[in-house]
């Protein structure tokens, strides 16, 4: 079977005392059999281990703090699409939850 | 304060005083609970979250709910291994239907969409607590890949809104054990995140 292809942007790539949920989400979707992902990941320092990891994570991109903003995180995520083309992204940090369910019918509208 | 104080006519201590997203701590006096309430405030802000400490083992649940009300999804387990920070370093699949049941019961009401973990504390008495909800795929939601439910495939399509069937089933008794290891990495991929912002 031809597997879709799509882009899936991933946060939490972190992992300190704390490991992020970003690279076991990535483990799953890269072994879905229905589809074939480019993963992005959008990370927050510049030591975040998933951005180094490019067996999981095709691109990273720095992504400014949820607390700097919500306009300029979306303008930072608009920016990134206008490259990537995401069909999916995936906020794996509770403190950026709010910022991005807030952001819904913005991050909807760039999809079209 | 005072409403930290008034909590005493409530619970008895220890209670656990947390941050909105992070951070725990248990305090065993009015004095400890003051403290903790000030540290945690500074690092996360308000609001800050009290509960009555319940004694026993730690199990939690990985969902996933497609926002009608169905569970897609859902493995519990075991904490194995815990760190000093409280979070799983090894953990195993249980087979527990009223863990399972809880889970269909409070996505249902909720009409949860997206991924979740519930943490729950089980005492001595086989009573379960639930003592946090959290709104996103837990960091070892692979162990539920390992069992057999690929809730990360299954979000993706959801998001995407391809039909996804609910899962029927999983392995019981798989174990996950986390690791950490030195990757070697070049200076010109630090460079390229670092100055230009991609890599």
């Amino acid at each position: 079977m031809m597997k879709t292809k799509i882009t899936v942007a991933v946060s939490g790539l972190n992992n300190v005392d704390s490991p992020g949920p970003g690279i076991p989400v990535v483990r799953g979707i890269r072994e879905s059999t229905f589809f074939e992902p480019r993963i992005v990941g959008l990370v927050y320092e510049n030591l975040e281990p998933g951005a180094y990891m490019h067996d999981h994570v095709d691109k990273s991109y720095k992504v400014p703090y949820p607390s700097e903003g919500t306009d300029i995180l979306i303008e930072r995520i608009r920016e990134i699409h206008t490259k990537e083309a995401i069909d999916v992204l995936i906020p794996n940090f509770d403190s950026e939850l709010y910022t991005f369910m807030k952001s819904e019918s913005v991050l909807k509208q760039l999809r079209r | 304060m005072k409403e930290l104080k008034d909590l005493e006519d409530e619970y008895d201590y220890p209670m656990v005083i947390k941050g909105k997203f992070y951070d725990a701590s248990i305090a065993n006096s009015f004095e400890q609970a003051q403290i903790y309430f000030n540290k945690i405030v500074a690092k996360w802000g308000l609001p800050i979250v009290v509960q009555e400490f319940i004694r026993g083992t730690e199990v939690n649940v990985v969902a996933l709910g497609d926002g009608l009300g169905n569970t897609i999804g859902a493995v519990p387990m075991k904490k194995q291994y815990i760190t000093d920070k409280g979070k799983a370093w090894g953990g195993i699949t249980l087979d527990d239907p009223r863990m399972l049941e809880l889970t269909h019961h409070i996505i249902g009401q909720t009409q949860w969409r997206g991924g979740m973990e519930l943490e729950l504390i089980r005492t001595d008495k086989n009573e379960l607590y639930l003592i946090e909800i959290n709104p996103r795929l837990p960091a070892w939601v692979y162990l539920a890949v390992g069992a057999g439910q690929n809730l990360p495939e299954a979000l993706v399509k959801l998001a995407l809104g391809y039909p996804v069937e609910p899962f029927t089933s999983y392995t019981v008794g798989i174990l996950f054990i986390r690791y950490s290891y030195d990757m070697i990495c070049f200076l010109e991929d630090f460079q390229s995140l670092t100055t230009r912002g991609e890599l």
